[in-house]
C-alpha cells in the first residue's frame, strides 16, 4: 500500500513535471511563431499537401507537436486551440486519427530499435497508415450531413 | 509582401500571451491525466494485467511472436511503452520479432492515458480507440505474413 502511494505520487510528478516543462515552450513557440507571421509562410508552403489529406492550417502546429513529443502534447496543443475556437471538432478528430495512428515518432522508434528492430519499417507503415485513414476518415465525415 | 508583423504586439506580450495558453493547455492536461495515471498505477500494482496476457499467450504466434510477448501487448496497452520493452527485454527476441511488436506497440499504446486525452479533445475517443486496437493488431498479422524470415 505505502509502495502504492509512493510510486504513483512520484510517478505523477515526474509526469506532470514533463508535461509542463514541454508544453510551455510548445505554447510559446506557437504564439511567437504566429504573431510574427512564421506559421503561415510555413502553412503557406505545405497547404496543398495537407488539405489532400483533410487538414486545415490551425491544425498544422498540433500535428506537428504531436508527431515529434507525442499524442497528449498535440492534444495540449489543440486544447488550447480549440478555446479559441480555431479548431473545429471535426478538425480535432481528423488530428486524433492521424496521431493515434504516427505519434512521439523519434522516441518511440529509438526505443524499439535500441532493441533490435528495423528503423524504417516502424515509421513508413505507420505513416502511410495515417495519411490514408485520416483521408478516408475526413471524406467520411465530409459526406455526413450537419 | 503581404502583411506585415502586428507592430502593436511586442515580443513581451506575445510570450506572455503564449504562457497563459500554456498554462490552460497544462491544467486542462493535469486534470484528465493525474486521475488516469492513478488508475494505470492501480492496475499495476494489482497485476491484473499478468492474469489477462496469460489468456492471450496461445494467439501470439499469428503474429510471428512467442507466447512470452503476451505480457509486453498487455503491459503497452494499458501502460506504456516502457513497461512493454522491460516485459520483452530479457527474452532474446529476432530482430524480425521486435520489428513486429514495434509496429504493432507504436500504433497501439499507453490506451488508458491517450484515450482520455483524445476524448479531453472531443475527438470521438469511441472511433479513435478501437481503430488503433484493430490496426494495430491487423498489422502484426500482415507483418508476419509479408517479412522474410529474416530481417
Amino acid at each position: 500500500m505505502i509502495d502504492f502511494v509512493v510510486d504513483t505520487s512520484l510517478g505523477l510528478i515526474k509526469l506532470l513535471g514533463l508535461v509542463f516543462v514541454i508544453i510551455m515552450p510548445l505554447m510559446i513557440a506557437l504564439e511567437v511563431s504566429r504573431g510574427y507571421g512564421i506559421l503561415e509562410r510555413i502553412v503557406k508552403r505545405i497547404a496543398p499537401a495537407i488539405e489532400i489529406v483533410g487538414f486545415k492550417k490551425d491544425s498544422v502546429f498540433p500535428l506537428l507537436a504531436g508527431i515529434l513529443f507525442g499524442i497528449s502534447y498535440g492534444a495540449g496543443v489543440l486544447i488550447g486551440e480549440t478555446k479559441k475556437g480555431r479548431i473545429s471538432g471535426d478538425q480535432a478528430f481528423l488530428v486524433a486519427v492521424f496521431l493515434g495512428l504516427f505519434h512521439a515518432v523519434i522516441e518511440d522508434t529509438l526505443l524499439f530499435v535500441a532493441q533490435g528492430a528495423v528503423w524504417w519499417i516502424l515509421v513508413l507503415p505507420r505513416f502511410l497508415l495515417a495519411i490514408v485513414l485520416t483521408g478516408i476518415a475526413a471524406r467520411t465525415i465530409g459526406r455526413r450531413p450537419k | 509582401m503581404s502583411t506585415a508583423r502586428p507592430a502593436e504586439r511586442s515580443l513581451l506580450r506575445i510570450v506572455l500571451e503564449g504562457a497563459r495558453q500554456g498554462m490552460y493547455s497544462f491544467f486542462a492536461l493535469l486534470k484528465i491525466m493525474a486521475p488516469v495515471y492513478v488508475f494505470v498505477s492501480l492496475l499495476k500494482h494489482l497485476e491484473i494485467l499478468g492474469v489477462i496476457s496469460d489468456h492471450l499467450t496461445p494467439y501470439m504466434k499469428y503474429f510471428g511472436l512467442p507466447g512470452g510477448t503476451a505480457l509486453a501487448i498487455v503491459l503497452g496497452w494499458a501502460i506504456n511503452i516502457y513497461a512493454a520493452i522491460a516485459a520483452f527485454a530479457g527474452l532474446g527476441l529476432t530482430a524480425r520479432q521486435v520489428t513486429i511488436l514495434g509496429v504493432m506497440l507504436g500504433i497501439s499504446h499507453t490506451h488508458f492515458m491517450e484515450t482520455a486525452v483524445v476524448a479531453r479533445m472531443n475527438a470521438r475517443p469511441w472511433v479513435i480507440f478501437p481503430l488503433r486496437m484493430i490496426v494495430g493488431l491487423a498489422m502484426g498479422f500482415l507483418l508476419n505474413l509479408l517479412l522474410p524470415e529474416t530481417l
